[in-house]
């Protein structure tokens, strides 16, 4: 079947098997090798992608299923060479060792960023739980994100004051 | 890890789904969030030859609130996190937002559905308990019409229904709260998201003097589905301390016979179904009694 999407900002048009998962597409065939797999089966996060702006699992997403849609994944996050703030505070937090969870755990962090709501530590840590880590012990995930939030709320006007 | 192949049909209309299962039959399998089937296809557990996409069917997404029956019709297609920020939820229908804050994380529920989840029947699934404690009744298509069918009467076990081949849940109507009402939804996992090992929810009424004369409690988790628990309701009758709550909670030793598994024994999951009855029976108790002196 050819679908035809955006991802990371570029509309492509690709012929793919109906049963292709996205993540494999993702990597795969357009190269975005950033979207990791590991259980490939909704319960780790590493293939986390944004699908119109909201967190899914790719690896529960069939590539077929992204036509008309916009797909962001961990590499689609940067502009013009600048990190996004997600980006930026993981790495002066040090929120990684190995990195093989940090995509799916940076895009779903993007994503809270650009919700713009303020969210206590605890707040954080639900958000994030869908995201497994086997390395750092996610404090500094959370310090990271907690950052991340906050500057982003001082740099936002658009960012709720409450 | 990757499906076997299958042919994908993105369906435009329910009048198409509903013929497609007619003339596909059990060859096909519905596929709304995918948070249940996706996996399944993965692993292989599950191999349909077609595959049937119901995600742009605008007919079965949204919420509409009929004041004369006084029931709220949610769309099957409806997400577990609008069910979290939907305003008519949080006016009419507070446990079903109660109930997804337990379900998975996320990016489960910007993807999971209403329907998807009830009808994939896993025995734990918190929507299906909460519909049932809520006396919700399922709207199911097929080509030959349109049919209602109280929601405790949809589950045959675990992952089993009596949803035909050719049969498509379209919505669910869940009746308002009564006045003087409270409701809770209760739930024990070893990690939060993960499925329950049991879970408990409970709708009471409370009447002027604030006592419980009429309750809808249901568990899930320990049994083959979700199941509603009849004796606990009547032992309810006439209740008002947490004496009484945990007196009619233990109702359901007798009523219960949990299977020993990996995550904990039969014993324990029967335990813990006690404990966690009283407790939403507890909650929905307080908030019947403070809607009613809101109210006076």
């Amino acid at each position: 079947m050819t679908v035809e999407f955006e991802v990371n900002g570029h509309m492509v048009t690709i012929d793919v098997p109906e049963h292709w998962l996205l993540a494999d597409v993702l990597r795969n065939q357009m190269d975005f090798t950033g979207v990791h797999l590991a259980c490939e089966y909704g319960v780790c996060g590493a293939c986390t992608v944004l699908m119109d702006g909201e967190p899914v699992r790719s690896c529960l997403t069939l590539a077929v299923q992204a036509a008309g849609r916009r797909i962001t994944t961990v590499e689609g996050l940067a502009s013009e060479g600048q990190l996004n703030v997600v980006q930026q505070a993981f790495i002066e937090h040090h929120a990684l060792q190995c990195g093989f969870c940090t995509p799916g755990f940076v895009v779903t962090a993007s994503y809270l960023v650009n919700q713009n709501r303020e969210m206590t530590r605890e707040q954080i840590r639900e958000a994030l739980s869908g995201n497994l880590c086997r390395c750092t012990g996610y404090q500094k995930i959370v310090d990271a994100v907690e950052e991340a939030l906050r500057r982003h709320q001082a740099t936002d006007p658009t960012a709720e004051d409450n | 890890m990757k499906p076997a192949p299958f042919n994908y049909l993105r369906a435009a209309t329910v009048d198409e789904v509903l013929q497609k299962l007619q003339e596909w039959g059990e060859e096909a399998k519905v596929l709304a969030g995918g948070q249940s089937l996706m996996p399944l296809l993965n692993m292989r557990l599950a191999q349909p030859r077609y595959i049937i996409d119901v995600n742009g069917l605008a007919e079965m997404t949204g919420m509409n609130w009929c004041p004369e029956t006084q029931t709220l019709t949610v769309g099957a297609l409806t997400r577990h996190r609008e069910l979290l920020q939907h305003p008519l939820i949080e006016t009419h229908a507070p446990l079903l937002r109660e109930a997804a804050h337990f379900i998975g994380h996320l990016a489960i529920r910007s993807r999971g559905t209403l329907g998807g989840s009830i009808a994939h029947a896993d025995p734990a699934a918190e929507l299906p308990l909460v519909v049932i404690a809520l006396g919700g009744t399922l709207v199911i298509q097929s080509l030959t019409g349109e049919h209602s069918i109280p929601i405790e009467e949809f589950f045959l076990g675990y992952y089993m229904t009596i949803l035909k081949p050719d049969e498509l849940i379209t919505a669910v109507k869940i009746p308002g709260l009564a006045n003087n009402t409270g409701y809770a939804i209760t739930e024990f996992a070893r990690r939060h998201g993960d499925f329950a090992l049991a879970s408990a929810a409970a709708v009471v009424t409370v009447d002027e003097r604030g006592t419980i004369i009429k309750a809808r409690c249901a568990v899930g988790g320990v049994a083959p589905q979700a199941i509603r628990c009849p004796a606990v309701d009547v032992s309810l009758s006439g209740a008002r301390s947490p004496g009484d709550f945990a007196q009619a909670a233990r109702q359901l030793e007798n009523m219960i016979e949990p299977p020993d598994d990996v995550q904990a024994s039969g014993e324990y999951r029967r335990y813990l179904a006690v404990e966690l009855m009283s407790q939403a029976i507890g909650v929905a108790y307080a908030r019947a009694v403070a809607t009613k002196e809101a109210r006076a």
